[in-house]
């Protein structure tokens, strides 16, 4: 009777087994290569020369932005702008600053002119934006771009000695990764304008009142800018 | 003597389900469901520049499956259509590369008739997901058995979407990394009994 039970239980267990739905699977393996892009173009203002000849630009400098009220109206121009983008499709930090800790004459190396005399601000002409002035970074979700110098592309910061981080990701889910649509920079150079900013200030004497006076010279330097990984 | 009369009734309960077991894998023949990939069986996604990184991309001609689908009919089964789902294989809770990971939601996929399958319901583009997510759906109460020659579907795949183009986010900000992913596909019969 024990082996009858079995079997019956054994023929139903076989009938539930034609019962199951028969399926079927297939696995598609799927790859996503993801190719690091970093590019820094400029494409315009790659050289930045500032004339002094009249008193009028020793009194009050020489500045690319017409709104300047410091700066000279007679010499200012949009001729003092460096535009740039950056493409990245990842994150970045842009380092920038001089070669050397001051500018150095062309006609006598051994005179000097004071970074801090040469200033710039930024504008943001893409379509990444930058955290709120005042605030701290990652406060603003939807702002991307931080700047610790130009206290977010607020106000004038002095030229400074390499390496300083000009621009970096506000560590926001926006990232400032992007393409040159997304972030494309205008660097508004002045001089000799004694702008304060908070951060970063220019040299609050006018060249005209410096002591001692700057020597008359041809006064160059590098500025480097390095596009990174943030 | 003895020993035949012990071992006689388990040699026949044994030969009782061997038989059961055999009858049942030539029953598959006749009660199948085939999911047969015809291209596409591996599928890059290659991110090489700005625009793509930005836009993200859509592969629409990925994959071209087959469907087979036969009524066993089997008293109590009637079948009347199928499911097509898709899963991350495994549940694997990421795309994985070499250091970093990306969602899973980065990648979407869909479903579409190619041939044969015109009355079918297209749930169209889905996340990757751990869970299945149904893509395709078909009912024919007048069953016809479906051949993979003549009952095709196309997958369509895209990956990095901005959300504004219907994704869920481009590839903007992600570290640069290989990424893999298995996607599993599994074919559903439906209808009364299943």
């Amino acid at each position: 009777m024990k082996k009858i039970s079995l079997a019956a239980v054994m023929l139903i267990c076989g009938f539930s087994a034609f019962s199951q739905a028969v399926k079927d699977r297939n696995v598609i393996p799927v790859a996503v290569s993801l190719n690091q892009v970093l590019r820094m173009t400029v494409t315009n203002g790659g050289n930045i020369e500032f004339v002094f000849n009249t008193i009028e630009d020793y009194k009050n400098g020489i500045s690319s932005e017409a709104v300047s009220g410091a700066a000279n109206p007679a010499t200012s121009g949009s001729m003092y702008k460096t535009d740039f983008t950056v493409s990245s499709s990842t994150r970045w930090a842009l380092t920038y600053g001089t070669e050397e800790p001051s500018f150095l004459g062309t006609d006598n190396p051994n005179t000097a002119f004071a970074l801090d005399n040469v200033g710039f601000t930024i504008s943001n002409t893409g379509l990444n934006s930058f955290e709120g002035a005042a605030l701290a970074k990652g406060t603003t979700a939807g702002a991307s771009l931080f700047s610790t110098p130009t206290k977010n592309a607020t106000e004038v910061a002095a030229l400074q000695t390499y390496p300083v981080k000009l621009i970096e990701d506000n560590n926001t889910v926006n990232a400032n990764a992007g393409d040159a649509a997304d972030n494309s920079f205008t660097l508004n150079w002045r001089c000799g304008t004694a702008e304060q900013g908070a951060v970063v200030p220019m040299n609050a004497v006018k060249i005209i009142d410096q002591n001692p006076s700057p020597a008359p010279d041809r006064y160059v330097v590098n500025v480097l800018f390095d596009l990174a990984i943030d | 003597m003895f020993i035949f009369r012990y071992f006689f009734p388990k040699i026949t309960i044994a030969s009782v389900l061997i038989w059961l077991s055999t009858s049942d894998v030539f029953s598959q023949e006749w009660n199948y469901a085939r999911l047969n990939v015809l291209y596409g069986s591996n599928l890059p996604f290659n991110f090489s520049n700005m625009a793509k990184i930005k836009k993200g991309i859509e592969v629409q001609t990925g994959t071209r499956f087959g469907v087979s689908l036969a009524d066993s009919s089997r008293v109590g089964h009637v079948l009347q259509g199928f499911v097509l789902y898709f899963r991350a294989f495994n549940n694997q809770a990421n795309i994985k590369g070499d250091v970093n990971v990306l969602p899973l939601n980065k990648i979407r996929v869909k479903a579409e008739n190619v041939t044969g399958l015109e009355s079918g319901y297209s749930y169209g583009y889905q996340d990757l997901s751990t869970d299945w997510l149904p893509l395709f759906s078909y009912t024919n109460t007048n069953w016809v058995d479906l051949n993979w020659a003549n009952n095709q579907l196309n997958i369509s795949y895209e990956c990095g979407k901005p959300v504004s183009e219907g994704g869920n986010g481009s590839l903007l900000g992600e570290e640069p990394d290989f990424y893999n992913i298995e996607i599993e596909f599994e074919l559903v019969p439906t209808g009364p009994g299943f």
